[in-house]
């Protein structure tokens, strides 16, 4: 029915020329056949997907504490950090006793010194419920808890539940007035996790209500109910093994269901047939310590009806006993405990088939006797662990793979039949003369599917429970949909007149001049939104340590009008690197004084005028739709919006970068624009200029306009301005290198710096990683979007009305990434975000190609204008969704909540600290203001202040700059002073302390030393060593966001304090200054 | 005159230029890349070189004919295995160069040459993962070797360049009883298998027709390669299915009929005979039926070193070791294994001559191993640091095989200290100059060669 053309492949020459101003479309015929198998693909994967995990899947459902709380506060409402401990004084040891703790983004739980457990996930809610008996004794008890915020606007709270059992009952945990709170790490008389320690001075902790939900590790009963399980013992065969076996009855459809097991032997068990754990360790390695009790989570295996739990139980020394504990919670809310008992059956051996129900003739089958004895465990001593099951075999999964490949495969046959019954009957209702038009049927297909991509993109977001997504109501709802679409359509269809106008023109049925208006109106909405977004970002965090100094070579262009700056003992340092950065920041401290206002302003004016060059980047290559599409995209990009509140290249790189781009396109598609060539030139300087790393893209450039302009090379090259404006750059580079190379000169440095790399072969290293920048070129912090939409312009590259300006964008990102990560000695996510707005423009032509690709199923004469319409509102919804789903929704909230928006984005992990004193996430910038202010109100005569980022805290405590520089480990590089031959930080001429023995002298010399540190820099910086001299000899006095003050006074920390003190970090696991 | 020759110059440029991203040129730069992939890539251990696709035989078959003398994964770990045609690399070279040729006499059949080598490609990384068992059990253990090498780095030295995590390989240390697995592989490929999407990009867009054609036409070849990947990899696969009906049939207590299914799966693909998680899985169904063999002497040793009975579980290796001698090479590679992890624990007790009795005993059963070499230069420096010397003969074998950049540069700088604590001032430069030709990054800095540099 459609035939094609046949048409030149890439390879041919020629392949792909202008064929107008605006768009670049091959004369290519148009099937809509592709179109259709790509929607019935796409929505039978994702329903028989949803389908198979609502009904068919069997995994352990998840568990939320969750709703309105009590919670522990500090009366300190600016804390960032809460730590909370209360003192228990027990008359004996508890039989069994358990704490549940939420809290947001850190947490972590101590009893009686013991770190029971630790959970971090910035930004959400964190839970816990841990068993805690076996940590519990006789006398003085503490159960210590500390947490940290991270999230803007949420200060740290912690809930508390929990209980523990003595003789006379069970005692109730809760957040009460016996809760003892502080806001800072202490250990002036011990640990604060120890019983001893002295809590006097501690404040009473607040209660409040609050709402949290945060993810368990398992079902909390499992963890709270005692146990009702009896000892009991199979007979066992010559090779030392026993069966047992119950069968439970469960009325009603299993909600969840929970085993906890223990066992003087090796045993497994399985349910219902499926053998699901196994505790076999020390099968042949005979007794160890205490039985342990392991929580399995069985949900998954019950059903309805006759259940069957058996164990298996084997060991070489006597004959093996078992404790369990069953219990079931049905849909309608029933408890069903099945304990060991006499009601369980035993044989001795591995009798075949012992997993499965017993069949009626089964022989050698006795009822099990229980042991009236608690054969010498003390309960008190059991330890309860989560355990995983063992039930996932790769059998068992490939096997699950294959259901849901039938599944889907139904589904597909399913929707192809349905949507071709539907095609025929809604071709009645237009006329046979209009066949084609009945294509419109399969676009019901894409709002459905639209549906479940959303519903499952947002499984993404932790704070969304499994549940919620796989739930049947959403496949009712994509179902059901369908034939209403197609009863709509068939409606519309009656009361709708015949479209007069080709179904293919523009996205909106509106005049030119009325299309127009809105477009400009949109770009418009869209620059004065995005410029809003950015430029709620200055004011959002402190300054970054790079942005003070940009802020301080910034007034050396007022100084001298250069970028550049001088301290005390060292020659005038001049700016060689990003020098074009500087000179938008001096504008701007022309008139404002305000130091985030001065280095952030230009950073956010240029990601707003990003948004307008995109339009016309998207417009002159591929379209007006492609343009907003990238306009908009650009504008509510989670990665741009944190960009453009960084005071340094990034933002600024990205528009040259665009800009570069765009004339470097008007070039190849008017050879002869000998205006677009110089302003290519123009641009790609700037771009150089902004960030010397960005040179590499002039490979990609070069290699685009090869393929692009083969068959005419001669004639490009052949023309002298061409020469000359390469010729221009070239000279750029070169006399930029000179330059740097004779500023560097100028000064001994010691060490080796990021300024002063070059080029080298990376793929000789181990973590070569060709893709890196490539896969980090998302916009969103979940790469998936992105990179399909990039795989669908590669196949617009391949065959497309846009193939051409693909070719030439793609061609171009994909060589410069390459060539980054193979040449660049250094890697980091910033550096390739200049290449963000190329993987941007790539998705919009995607999604332009898809809404034109959907508009065209409606046909293209003699539609009636009702479906036309329905077909570019499918279109615009399929944009709509991309461009929510890739700005955060369901992915990091909302943007307002993320305090480090490109930290989280970019995924760096940070460094584990310790209870004190964590780590924080590389990028986030520290709130060394605040810790300014707290060392201006305690700061006396003759005190010493060393710091990790000497310049920052001397920008915001200009009368009083830091003494030393604490760096043991020659990360970045020190300077050596011009009057005296003392090593000096480059950035405040602080001295450097290179050595422990440097920094114990300094203790020696002096009773009152502050160290203000971020910990991340510490640790890179500093020797284990040091940290541990540090910690053993310091307090901390202040901490604000991943800002800490550290305090060494009178207080002199005795040997054996500080050796206890040691012993108790390093027990923990804990990497405090590592 | 002048401007003669640039023209000449210019359509010198524009005629080479216009050859390179021709059709025909654009085909053979595509499989002259292929071409460098497959000659280059391969396998990546964790600590030693990459080792070439060339130099792996494509079938498993030939792995266990050539055992006697011929081929050796312990050789080809070392790379002193020669070059193939009848390798995994050797046929795909073959089947490039032929390519090449069919694309350079006729450009047209471009989208024919890069179908036959995206299939030749998938079945090629199948058999590279699959078809060599033993070697990727060797590549488990080298990265487990790797992880304890650093663990010890990290302990000893103030700022270790070793990551923890990472370095070379990108996977993790197999849990236990899964080295040597059916996806082990797949971990320590490199670069040989993007000549996959290198051929089916060249497919789409050397193909002519509208995209449908073209992805029905990749699809299609694609399918060619899983079905050449089943049948070069048949024997493998089906083991696979018998190994893991065995391990159900255990589960369920059927040691019988485990027993049954296992011997089929070894029957099947005898190289997986000589797995470790063979022995240990054979050892526990012996231990449980009470029968006294080889395996389930290294399955009750191997549960009592993993339970802290250091002293029984090494009386049960000797045991084992006399009991089997040097019949059994894979009962040697375990015992190995479980010695060094032995004297780790040592170690780490500071008994460092039970740690050195079990290293050096460790050595001689499994000479290949190359943590050991570093474990025993790292003894020598703690109990004789004044003669570096020695620690740098024990060091040797580690230094001459070892890829990994941060490791060798931390080895060299520990070297370096050593004999700068022991006066040898200009061996102390050499070693600290090889530590920072080694590694020496702006974002890792080679601190103690530095330092030690400085120094000096």
């Amino acid at each position: 029915m459609h035939s094609t053309a046949r048409t030149p492949s890439m390879f041919a020459a020629g392949a792909g020329l202008p064929g107008s101003d605006q768009t670049y479309a091959l004369p290519v015929r148009r099937t809509s056949y592709p179109v259709k198998v790509a929607i019935v693909l796409a929505f039978s994967v994702l329903l028989g997907h949803l389908s198979w995990s609502v009904w068919f899947a069997r995994e352990a459902p998840e568990h939320f504490a969750e709703g309105t709380t009590r919670a522990l506060r500090s009366p300190d409402e600016s804390a960032t950090a809460l730590y909370v401990r209360r003192t228990l004084h027990l008359p004996e040891k508890p039989e069994n006793a358990w704490i549940q703790v939420l809290a947001r983004d850190r947490l972590a739980v101590h009893v009686n010194q013991k770190l029971v457990s630790r959970r971090r996930d910035d930004h959400h809610e964190v839970g816990t419920i841990r068993s805690i008996g076996h940590h519990l004794r006789e006398g003085l008890n503490v159960i210590a808890i500390a947490t940290e915020q991270r999230t803007f606007g949420k200060p740290p709270v912690i809930s508390v539940k929990g209980s523990y059992t003595l003789s006379d009952g069970e005692h109730v945990l809760s957040p009460d007035e016996q809760w003892r709170s502080w806001t800072l790490f202490e250990r002036q008389n011990g640990h604060w996790t120890a019983p001893t320690f002295d809590d006097s001075h501690w404040e009473r902790a607040e209660v409040v209500d609050v709402e949290l939900r945060a993810p368990l590790e398992g079902p909390p009963a499992a963890v709270s109910a005692s146990s009702r399980a009896s000892w009991i013992t199979p007979p066992i065969s010559d090779d030392g093994r026993g069966c047992l076996q119950r069968t439970v009855p469960i009325p009603s459809r299993p909600r969840s269901g929970w085993l906890r097991a223990t066992s003087t032997g090796g045993y497994r068990f399985a349910v219902n047939g499926v053998v699901v754990g196994r505790s076999e360790a020390r099968l042949a390695a005979g007794r160890g310590a205490a039985p342990v009790e392991r929580i399995w989570d069985v949900t998954a295996f019950l059903d309805q009806g006759e259940n069957t739990v058996s164990f298996l139980l084997s060991s070489l020394e006597g004959r093996p006993h078992l404790r369990a504990d069953l219990e079931i919670e049905t849909v309608d809310g029933r408890l069903q405990s099945v304990p060991t008992d006499s009601r369980w059956i035993a044989a001795s051996g591995a009798p075949a088939r012992w997993s499965e129900p017993l069949p009626a003739e089964a022989t050698g089958w006795t009822v099990c006797r229980a042991e009236p004895e608690n054969l010498g465990v003390d309960r008190g001593a059991l330890r309860r662990e989560w355990a995983t099951s063992s039930a996932m075999t790769p059998a068992r999964a490939m096997s699950d793979t294959f259901e849901q490949i039938a599944l889907i495969l139904a589904v597909a046959i399913a929707a192809l039949l349905a949507c071709r019954i539907a095609s025929r009957a809604l071709a009645l209702g237009v006329g046979a003369a209009n066949a084609p038009t009945t294509d419109i049927a399969y676009l019901a297909l894409v709002l459905p599917t639209l549906m479940i991509a959303t519903v499952l993109v947002l499984l993404l977001d932790p704070r969304v429970p499994r549940p919620t997504v796989y739930h049947q109501a959403w496949i009712l709802l994509a179902v059901l949909s369908v034939p209403l679409q197609w009863l709509g359509l068939a409606l519309l269809d009656r009361r709708s007149n015949r479209s007069p106008t080709p179904a293919s023109g523009g996205v909106l049925p509106w005049s030119p001049r009325r299309a127009s208006f809105a477009t400009w109106v949109t770009v418009a909405v869209l620059f004065v939104v995005g410029f809003g977004l950015r430029l709620r970002e200055i004011e959002r965090e402190p300054l970054h340590h790079d942005e003070v100094r940009s802020y301080r070579e910034t007034l050396g262009v007022l100084e001298r009008g250069y970028p550049s700056a001088q301290h005390a003992d060292s020659p005038l340092q001049v700016i060689a690197t990003s020098e074009l950065v500087y000179y938008p920041m001096a504008a701007v401290a022309l008139v404002s004084d305000d130091d985030r206002f001065v280095v952030r302003f230009p950073a956010v004016c240029f990601g707003a005028a990003t948004i307008l060059l995109m339009f016309f980047a998207g417009r002159r290559m591929f379209g007006v739709t492609t343009g907003l599409v990238a306009a908009t995209i650009q504008t509510f990009a989670p990665l741009c919006v944190a960009m453009s509140g960084f005071g340094r290249y990034p933002s600024q790189l990205a528009f040259f970068s665009v800009l570069t781009t765009f004339c470097f396109w008007r070039c190849l598609s008017r050879p002869d624009d000998r205006r677009a060539l110089w302003l290519t030139a123009l641009a790609f300087c700037g771009m150089y200029l902004s960030w010397q790393g960005s040179a590499t893209l002039a490979a990609g450039m070069v290699v685009a306009a090869l393929i692009d302009q083969r068959g005419r090379l001669r004639d490009l090259l052949s023309r002298p301005a061409v020469w000359g404006a390469m010729l221009a750059v070239a000279c750029v580079v070169a006399l930029h290198l000179s330059y740097r190379d004779i500023q560097a000169a100028q000064r001994l440095y010691i060490g080796t710096g990021i300024s002063n790399l070059g080029l080298g072969p990376m793929w000789t290293f181990g973590d070569f990683d060709a893709s890196f920048y490539l896969r980090g070129a998302s916009w969103s912090e979940n790469p998936l979007l992105p990179m399909l939409a990039l795989v669908g312009a590669f196949l617009m590259a391949v065959r497309h009305g846009f193939q051409r300006p693909t070719r030439v964008l793609g061609i171009t990102f994909a060589v410069t990434c390459v060539l980054m990560a193979s040449l660049l000695p250094v890697r980091a996510f910033r550096y390739g975000y200049h290449l963000v707005p190329f993987v941007i423009l790539l998705a919009s032509a995607t999604l332009t190609a898809s809404i034109r690709a959907l508009t065209r199923l409606c046909g293209r004469r003699g539609a009636p204008r009702a479906w036309v319409v329905y077909a570019r509102g499918v279109g615009i919804a399929v944009v709509c969704v991309f461009v929510a789903l890739t700005s955060g929704v369901g992915q990091l909230g909302d943007l307002t909540s993320s305090r480090s928006g490109i930290a989280g984005i970019a995924g760096i992990a940070g460094v584990d600290g310790i209870d004190g004193v964590d780590g924080v996430d590389g990028m986030d910038h520290p709130d060394v203001e605040s810790t300014a202010a707290f060392l201006r109100a305690h700061l006396e005569e003759g005190d010493i202040v060393l710091a990790t980022k000497p310049h920052v805290l001397d920008h915001y405590l200009p009368d009083r700059p830091a003494d030393y520089w604490l760096q043991t480990r020659l990360q970045n590089r020190v300077m050596l002073g011009e009057s005296e031959p003392l090593l000096r930080d480059r950035r405040s001429d602080a001295v450097v302390v290179s050595t422990r023995d440097e920094l114990e002298d300094i203790f020696a010399r002096h009773d009152r030393v502050w160290y203000v540190f971020e910990p991340y820099s510490h640790a890179l910086c500093n020797e284990a060593l040091t940290s541990s001299f540090v910690r053993q000899h310091m307090d901390v006095a202040y901490r604000g966001f991943s800002s800490v003050v550290l305090f060494r006074g009178s207080h002199h920390r005795p040997s054996g304090v500080r050796f206890d003190d040691e012993v108790e970090t390093r027990r923990k696991g804990a990497g405090f200054f590592r | 005159m002048r401007s003669a020759a640039l023209r000449w110059v210019v359509a010198t440029v524009s005629v080479v230029a216009e050859l390179v991203v021709s059709r025909r040129g654009l085909a053979l730069v595509a499989l002259g890349a292929a071409g460098v992939l497959t000659a280059y890539g391969g396998l990546r251990p964790a600590l030693r070189q990459d080792i070439s696709s060339i130099n792996v035989p494509l079938e498993a078959h030939e792995s266990v004919a050539r055992r006697d003398g011929l081929f050796d994964d312990a050789e080809l770990l070392d790379g002193l295995e020669p070059a193939m045609l009848t390798s995994v690399g050797g046929l795909m070279l073959l089947l490039i160069t032929v390519g090449a040729t069919v694309a350079l006499l006729d450009p047209r059949r471009v989208d024919i040459v890069a179908g036959v080598v995206l299939a030749g490609a998938v079945a090629s990384t199948a058999a590279l993962c699959l078809n060599h068992p033993e070697l990727v059990e060797r590549l488990d253990l080298e990265l487990e070797e790797r992880q304890w090498v650093a663990r010890t780095i990290w302990q000893r030295e103030t700022s270790p360049l070793t990551v923890l995590h990472g370095g070379r390989a990108v996977s993790t240390v197999a849990a236990e009883g899964e080295s040597g697995g059916v996806t082990r592989g797949a971990d320590y490929l490199v670069y040989g298998h993007w000549v996959i999407p290198l051929a089916g990009m060249l497919l789409l867009l050397g193909a002519r027709g509208p995209l449908s054609s073209r992805l029905g036409s990749l699809s299609a070849w694609g399918a060619l390669g899983i079905v050449l990947a089943c049948v070069v990899c048949r024997d493998r696969l089906l083991a696979e299915r018998h190994w893991h009906e065995a391990v159900r049939l255990e589960e369920l207590g059927d040691c019988a009929g485990a027993r049954t299914a296992l011997e089929r799966a070894m029957a099947q693909c005898e190289p997986l005979a000589h797995l470790q998680r063979t022995w240990l899985f054979a050892g526990r169904l012996d231990h449980v039926e009470g029968r006294s063999t080889p395996q389930a002497g290294l399955f009750r040793a191997r549960q009592l070193v993993h339970n802290g009975k250091r002293a029984e579980g090494r009386a049960e290796l000797e045991d084992l070791l006399t009991f089997c001698g040097s019949a059994h090479p894979e009962a040697l590679r375990a015992s190995a294994r479980l010695m060094t992890l032995i004297g780790l624990e040592d170690y780490r007790d500071r008994r460092y001559g039970a740690a050195g009795a079990a290293w050096t005993r460790a050595a001689e059963l499994d000479p290949v191993r190359l943590d050991l070499s570093y474990f025993l230069g790292t003894l020598r420096l703690d109990v004789d640091p004044m003669h570096p010397e020695l620690a740098q003969q024990d060091y040797g074998p580690i230094l001459r095989q070892l890829a990994d950049r941060r490791i060798r540069a931390d080895i060299s700088a520990t070297l370096g200290e050593a004999c700068f604590g022991a006066g040898r001032f200009d061996a102390a430069r050499r070693h600290f100059r090889e530590s920072m030709d080694a590694f020496n990054r702006p974002n890792a800095v080679n601190v103690r060669s530095w330092r030690g540099l400085a120094g000096l």
